[in-house]
């Protein structure tokens, strides 16, 4: 994917871009109902009660892999739109290497005008997701350096 | 009035249909998430309460992880009303 070769920021700044196209709050919605539906399928054995991160109304599963020292992610959600914004994460994070993904800033969310989807008071398991997926880079980044 | 309206929007089933009971309206929407509908009417501007509103035991019962919950007080309107089903309709729309 092209998308491996751009950083993290540049993935973000395309997102962006993207949505800048959007003037009315449905049609970004709209966009968001697509890309959840559009999710790669995370294969049911990994839909575990290990690898899913509670809120309290969506779940979240989230599962990551390292490939030529690169970290890659894959998630789901039972919920549509959340499955849209959990996809955005896991294409801005995923095909890096885990020390990048651990230091990342995330500000599209922000840009786009979701932020409120991420806000600590919203327990949708978003937010735990995110920090989840940082986690599991920090964790990546610690086991490659102890390769080396 | 309320009951009528969401009634015959297709999918949509009411939880606690008790016949003595408050201005409280929990309902879901085949193939629909809760918190889905909720993003959807909090962009129109409209607020109800989705999740398992801390009733866990009850959900179980009923074998669903969540409803959608309208609550009316003595301040709502006909047109709020209107505006609720209109806004549902939309988000099923856009969700389906």
């Amino acid at each position: 994917m092209s998308s491996a070769e751009k950083t993290v920021k540049e993935i973000q700044n395309q997102i962006v871009e993207e949505f800048s196209l959007f003037d009315e709050w449905d049609e970004k919605y709209a966009y968001l109902i697509e890309l959840g539906k559009k999710l790669e399928i995370l294969d049911p054995s990994h839909k575990t009660e290990e690898k899913k991160i509670k809120g309290c109304q969506s779940q979240v599963w989230l599962n990551s892999y390292l490939k030529d020292d690169k970290i890659y992610y894959q998630a789901d959600s039972d919920a549509v739109i959340v499955k849209g914004l959990v996809s955005l994460l896991v294409r801005v994070f995923s095909g890096h290497p885990p020390a990048e993904v651990a230091q990342a800033d995330i500000d599209f969310i922000d840009e786009i005008g979701l932020k409120q989807h991420l806000s600590p008071t919203r327990s949708n398991g978003l937010v735990s997701m995110l920090k989840q997926m940082k986690l599991d880079a920090v964790a990546f980044q610690a086991l490659l350096q102890s390769k080396q | 009035m309320l009951l009528k309206k969401l009634s015959a929007i297709p999918g949509l089933k009411i939880k606690g249909t008790a016949k003595e009971k408050v201005s409280v309206i929990s309902f879901v929407i085949e193939g629909i998430h809760h918190q889905d509908l909720g993003i959807l009417l909090d962009q129109e501007g409209i607020a109800i309460r989705t999740g398992h509103h801390c009733t866990q035991p009850l959900m179980g019962h009923f074998g669903i992880p969540g409803t959608a919950r309208a609550s009316f007080a003595v301040y709502n309107t006909f047109e709020e009303i209107d505006r609720l089903e209109a806004g549902i309709k939309k988000a099923v729309k856009m969700l389906k």
